[in-house]
């Protein structure tokens, strides 16, 4: 990294900066109304940096000041001989003089981490080798080739893609999921899930399950396209979220779907009344050949009337099922 | 281990002697007990021997204990150099075995089965004792006829007294391994099965469905020699009951495997 110094702090008129060059940017999204609001009640705090008309740093808020529809701003201009450095070019100082300046107030969202490693090795032609060992522990990501791949295959997503995966939380391990899929159906299949609202998790649990299924079945993700349901069926899109995810999961897992029916069924048959309760959560994953039965009381009354619910327990047809349902024979 | 050890590179450690005068002074001052030690937990015991050269050292060393088993675990047929060695009684050398197609799928740069069982021969012929690991098992539309062709195979082989033990276990991986073998192979049919998260945090295939594979290896095997050590590696208790009817310390012939340092009861010496 270069250390360049700002000649000096100036007035300059709005209208010679070259807005339309964004070589230096790589702010998503670029919402510049918020920001507007902020410069109208406080100023113009942090001055922009130029390198002649060129914006180095803070582009979001000439943009800003430009929608306030302010005819001069304060911005700061780079020292020219301080960019006269043997090994690294200037058009990388002043790219790595954007990134410290932001770095020094936020982190940059995923989708900014990978504009960032895009523009490092397209626009200023930095080797892999360099960009991981210069660029990767100072963004966050993990010194390694396939991260900048993942990275650099996130920055080609359509940009209504790229901003549900900001409004969603949407992690890189997440979106991942669905690198392999044809573009088309891709783009499809993540509008339709996004749409329901879902976090990080839920969301890498449905792709998870399509990309599963494809290969399960030998087939192509294009089968969840048949799944997309845009009738209004009177629930929420949270609800249709959760019935797509069920009618996956039983395609995933139809032995495990019809087993865990079973057992459902059967702890709904049992009609305790609150006093005794059986845990569902051992018997649900099948890796238990035991039945957890919890008992709760006050006093010794309460304690009498869970010991006459365990007798009842005991002698009911659905309790023999469970036991049948939890034993395996092989 | 992809998943577990978070490197890619392979770790071969040059310090050889002092991990031997440790294990030498360990085994001094624990003398009444008998110890199972093997290198091939984290790599393969033999696939760079025929460069590192740590069997010439590692071999004759276990030789001379008194105290402990070596166990040599590898998917290469590496055996070279063992078999110009005398290893007393005192090194087991392991095969993780698995049917042809397996191997040709999954199991990249390794020995064919034929190429394994051909050097287990060898071994055992040298007077090295044999055991096999069938892990891991991974289930796919034919499994059982392969799987049973594997154990026939093993025996056409190897003789059944000259294996210590046989151990199983299912395909399981935790969830991060998955996004790394993913990431390589992105068609693979690895993680099609229906499998599910246990207690360990592992993912399995279902217990009824692995429980039923065991039991088919088992069989299998017993019509060979009912009476070889077959234990499970990283399984729960109930998969133990499920298929044995009974814990691993309840079992007969497995004392000598999960006793409290007990000799394996078909140590010969």
């Amino acid at each position: 990294m270069a250390i360049i110094s700002i000649d000096k702090y100036k007035t300059l008129d709005i209208s010679r900066i070259d807005i339309k060059d964004d070589t230096y940017s790589f702010s998503f999204p670029e919402k510049q109304k918020e920001l507007a609001k902020s410069i109208k009640k406080n100023g113009l705090l942090h001055p922009p940096i130029l390198h002649f008309d060129k914006i180095i740093c803070g582009r979001r808020r000439i943009l800003a000041c430009r929608l306030l529809g302010y005819n001069k701003i304060k911005i700061g201009l780079v020292n020219n001989k301080s960019l006269k450095n043997k090994n690294i070019s200037p058009a990388i100082s002043l790219f790595d003089l954007n990134i410290w300046d932001n770095l020094s107030i936020r982190d940059p969202n995923i989708i900014e981490k990978a504009i960032i490693l895009n523009k490092l090795l397209y626009i200023f032609k930095l080797q892999s080798k360099n960009i991981i060992n210069s660029y990767l522990k100072l963004l966050n990501i993990p010194q390694n080739n396939l991260y900048i791949a993942r990275y650099l295959w996130l920055f080609q997503l359509p940009k209504n893609i790229k901003n549900a995966v900001l409004i969603n939380n949407i992690a890189l391990d997440t979106i991942n999921l669905a690198r392999d899929w044809p573009d088309k159906i891709r783009n499809i299949i993540l509008n339709y899930i996004f749409s329901f609202g879902f976090g990080n998790n839920k969301i890498k649990e449905i792709l998870n399950l399509i990309t599963d299924i494809a290969v399960r079945e030998n087939t192509s993700v294009e089968f969840a396209l048949n799944m997309i349901d845009n009738k209004d069926h009177g629930c929420t899109l949270y609800q249709k979220g959760e019935k797509f995810t069920q009618i996956l999961t039983k395609r995933r897992f139809p032995t495990h779907s019809v087993y865990k029916e079973k057992i459902m069924n059967n702890l709904n048959k049992l009609n305790l009344d609150g006093s005794t309760l059986v845990d569902a959560n051992d018997l649900l994953s099948w890796e238990s050949d035991t039945l957890c039965i919890k008992v709760k009381c006050r006093n010794k009354d309460e304690l009498e009337k869970a010991i006459k619910q365990l007798n009842i327990l005991k002698n009911s047809q659905g309790f023999k099922e469970l036991q049948d349902l939890i034993k395996i024979s092989v | 281990m992809q998943g577990y050890i978070n490197n890619e590179k392979i770790n071969i450690y040059t310090n050889l002697d002092d991990a031997l005068s440790e294990t030498e002074r360990f085994l001094k001052s624990n003398k009444n007990n008998f110890y199972r030690i093997g290198t091939g937990e984290l790599t393969d015991s033999l696939s760079l021997d025929v460069r590192t050269g740590h069997s010439k050292i590692i071999v004759p060393f276990f030789a001379s204990t008194k105290n402990a088993l070596l166990e040599l675990k590898t998917k290469s047929a590496n055996t070279d150099s063992l078999l110009k060695l005398n290893p007393n009684g005192n090194t087991v050398v392991s095969w993780s075995l698995n049917p042809d197609y397996i191997i040709d799928m999954y199991e990249n740069n390794t020995a064919s089965l034929k190429n394994r069982l051909t050097a287990a021969k060898k071994c055992q012929d040298a007077g090295y004792l044999i055991s096999f690991h069938l892990d891991p098992i991974i289930l796919y539309s034919g499994w059982e006829n392969s799987y049973n062709d594997l154990v026939d195979k093993v025996f056409s082989y190897i003789r059944p007294e000259s294996i210590m033990w046989i151990s199983i276990a299912g395909f399981r991986y935790p969830y991060p391994l998955k996004t790394v073998i993913q990431e390589r192979f992105p068609n693979t049919k690895l993680f099609s099965g229906e499998m599910i998260r246990c207690k360990d945090g592992k993912f399995r295939y279902l217990r009824p469905i692995r429980a039923k594979a065991y039991k088919t290896l088992i069989d299998k095997i017993n019509k060979y020699d009912a009476d070889l050590p077959i234990y499970f590696c990283m399984e729960s208790p109930v998969v133990w009951k499920d298929v044995f009817g009974r814990l691993p310390h309840k079992i007969d012939n497995l004392r000598g495997i999960f006793g409290d340092h007990i000799r394996p009861v078909r140590f010969k010496n």
